[in-house]
């Protein structure tokens, strides 16, 4: 399976924000998407959720030779910012996923099982979310989209505000289920894009592009990230 | 002064056209026509301009024109016998009065204002004084052709009718005068409409301005007169005081600071008040899927939702009560009351309008619910969207029903005559009425908020479309409550309109909700 970018133009007004994106993401790879603020990582993200309508171009999904549209369960959206229904406990809003999903969910387990497999506590299952912390509001929002196994994770900087033993434990997370799916992992911090991501790919100039791994060490590697970053701020 | 001048209408010009370029730009059509440098293209200027140039000339008349004849000519109808000089003299003082203590635009909060002597420190002094001016100049020019036709018509001397805007005009420095002293003894900007005993003094002499001609009793046309004209000399006298008063800087940053930090905390406390309804974790529910959700959310927010629709009930009920029993006391007391609400009921619209908790279940679903939720691909599905929606709407009519069919009842009462089985069924009409309006309401809100999802991250109301509805509604209703139709009438128009406005309103979200529904960017 690959999804599929085909010409996608992205403007606002005149300024154009993604210049005729062609890309094709594969399956079972964790692909780091890097660029500079405002470079138009969330803007692409929106596109492929189809959260904004685009200027121009398609994304699909292919396999076996076959394309086929981008439907809402395909898709899992982790927003750097937790987005959890603060009015509900954590078990309230599993309990209420499960049911309104239980359809697609192959081989489910108990509540209780999906919380161990994310850390979160006894104590704090039944806990109001408002009451939680960002970590853990992380952690969850990460569990429902894990749930849902969806083919494409979108995860817009996800990490950036999470303190250190959580984010090492949702790096592993990734690591473990990136198997069966695209995950596309955007970030404009570049060791963590280095240290987690099998492919790493610039948003430059609206367009996109490998960075290639090969036969560099990290430092060369990195050396060479910023160079086309700086080449992107001085165009 | 010239120098003030030219900058408070050049800043008051430039704030208020950005505010039109905003809106043009948010209007699908047009904005795809606009230039995307709005502010340097010439063309634009012009029309945004004379769209501004437009907007100042229906503000000079069109208020003035409503409050004249809607004011003066609700009263007449309410009045069989009462000379029109009389009850005009009376309204008009009356009004006045009124005007003068909640309604002096002098040292009232203007974002242009902030701008221009926190940001621009334009000179304080020169600044209040010419929008003083400017705004006084604004009630002569845009009142005086109205009231002479308005008098001439009633019967008022051409004099009188000339000297009335000048009047009410030079009046409005009294209450500036005195807003000026107590700042010096107190350090409190009191700008009109603040104090409780100004709004107090109003709502008692707005009664007497309504009950008094329903009674067909009318003050001395004379006195009245003496009593407008005097407003005259004794407004030059403060006038005085207003020009030669130095420590408007002082007093504007006072009351500038003192209003914008009031806005803040309004603002704050506000969301901190939906945010902080959340409340008792050990609540639960035996439902399953959308409805278990939706219950949870509705027994976790009875403070915000709930609450006030049965305390509204409840002050209802009391006034129903006070009335009814009041009326026992009255000689004809139940012919005269059902007499007065006989063609009073548009004007209860406009009160079922007002106590609908739709807005706020709105706010409350996004603020606590859908801002999160619709992050998640799964809740975003056509079907979900509308099992929600319908699911909701049953919620918020059940909220709403409450205080709306209290109403009805409360109304209902005031209208029946016992042994009269025509006010039988004027309150039964007047029951059914005020209950679908209370459904009305609230599909009103939930559609527009599926439709149109207003709301950005910071529950700020931020689409313009939803605005203009709302605003659109509003002055409809308060139109609404100039009318006098009977209660027939009335009645069996707005069951009608109800049913097919609901019905409308549902056949439009099955068709658009599952594409509007969505988060603003």
């Amino acid at each position: 399976m690959r999804l599929v970018i085909e010409g996608l133009t992205k403007n606002f007004d005149k300024k154009e924000v993604l210049r005729g994106i062609n890309f094709s993401f594969e399956e079972g790879k964790i692909y780091g998407l890097l660029g500079r603020n405002g470079a138009g990582k969330t803007t692409f993200f929106n596109c492929v959720n189809k959260d904004m309508p685009v200027t121009g171009g398609t994304i699909s999904f292919e396999e076996n030779g076959k394309k086929k549209e981008l439907e809402p369960d395909d898709i899992g959206y982790v927003l750097s910012v937790p987005t959890v229904p603060e009015f509900l406990t954590g078990r309230e809003f599993l309990k209420f996923f499960l049911e309104i999903n239980k359809e697609r969910i192959e081989n489910p387990k108990t509540i209780d099982e999906y919380f161990d497999s994310v850390s979160i506590l006894e104590e704090d299952r039944d806990k109001l979310m408002k009451d939680y912390s960002h970590g853990m509001k992380n952690k969850l929002q990460m569990l429902v989209n894990i749930i849902a196994n969806p083919k494409l994770l979108l995860l817009d900087e996800p990490l950036t505000t999470l303190d250190v033993v959580v984010a090492e434990e949702m790096k592993q997370i990734l690591r473990d289920i990136k198997q069966d799916r695209i995950t596309i992992f955007s970030t404009h911090l570049m060791d963590l894009a280095v240290d987690l991501c099998d492919v790493i790919v610039l948003l430059n100039h609206g367009e996109l592009e490998v960075v290639d791994k090969a036969n560099l060490d990290d430092k060369g590697f990195k050396e060479r990230i910023i160079a086309a970053l700086k080449e992107e701020q001085d165009a | 002064m010239l120098k003030t001048l030219k900058n408070m209408f050049g800043l008051r010009k430039a704030y208020k056209s950005n505010s039109i370029l905003y809106v043009l730009r948010q209007l699908p059509l047009i904005k795809k026509i606009l230039p995307p440098a709005l502010s340097v293209s010439k063309p634009l200027n012009i029309i945004v301009t004379t769209l501004y140039v437009i907007g100042e000339i229906l503000n000079l008349f069109m208020w003035k024109a409503l409050y004249y004849f809607g004011v003066f000519g609700y009263l007449r109808s309410m009045s069989d016998t009462l000379p029109s000089d009389v009850l005009f003299c009376q309204t008009l003082l009356i009004c006045t009065i009124i005007g003068l203590l909640m309604n002096v635009d002098f040292l009232s909060y203007k974002k242009d204002k902030f701008y221009a002597i926190n940001i621009f420190k334009l000179n304080a002094k020169q600044y209040t004084l010419i929008d003083l001016m400017f705004s006084l100049s604004k009630i002569i020019v845009g009142s005086l052709p109205i009231v002479i036709y308005l008098g001439l018509s009633w019967g008022i001397p051409l004099w009188f009718c000339i000297a009335i805007p000048f009047c009410v005009a030079f009046g409005k420095f009294i209450y500036a005068a005195y807003v000026l002293v107590t700042y010096d003894k107190t350090g409190v900007v009191n700008y009109a409409g603040k104090s409780l005993i100004s709004w107090l003094v109003a709502l008692l002499l707005g009664l007497a301005g309504f009950v008094m001609p329903l009674l067909e009793k009318g003050l001395p046309k004379e006195p009245c007169m003496a009593g407008v004209l005097l407003l005259l000399p004794v407004g030059l006298v403060c006038a005085i005081k207003v020009f030669t008063y130095k420590n408007y800087l002082k007093i504007n940053k006072s009351m500038l600071s003192q209003v914008d930090l009031a806005m803040k905390e309004a603002k704050k406390r506000g969301n901190k008040t939906i945010e902080a309804s959340i409340d008792d974790a050990s609540v639960t529910s035996s439902k399953s899927g959308f409805e278990y959700f939706n219950e949870l959310f509705m027994k976790r927010h009875k403070k915000i939702l709930w609450k006030p629709a049965l305390n509204m009930t409840i002050v209802i009920a009391a006034f129903a009560v006070i009335v009814n029993v009041g009326i026992l006391f009255v000689p004809d007391g139940r012919q005269l009351i059902a007499k007065i609400f006989d063609g009073m009921i548009p004007y209860f619209s406009f009160i079922a309008y007002t106590i609908s908790r739709g807005e706020p279940f709105t706010k409350a679903l996004f603020m606590n619910c859908d801002d999160s939720m619709l992050t998640f691909s799964f809740y975003k599905k056509r079907n979900n969207v509308l099992k929600l929606f319908c699911i909701r709407l049953r919620e918020i009519v059940k909220v709403n029903i409450v205080p709306g069919l209290a109403l009805g009842i409360a109304l209902g009462s005031f209208v029946f005559i016992p042994g009269d089985m025509e006010s039988v069924k004027k309150g039964l009409l007047i029951i059914l009425t005020m209950t679908a309006e209370s459904i009305l309401f609230s599909v009103h809100f939930l559609m527009l908020y599926y439709l149109l999802q207003p709301y950005n991250v910071n529950t700020e109301v931020k689409g313009v479309y939803y605005t203009i509805i709302k605003l659109g509604t509003y002055i409809l209703i308060y139109l609404l409550m100039f009318q006098r139709i009977p209660i027939a009438t009335f009645g069996v128009a707005c069951l009608v309109f109800c049913v097919v406005y609901s019905a409308i309103a549902c056949l439009l979200v099955a068709m658009l909700a599952p594409r509007t529904f969505k988060l603003k960017n």
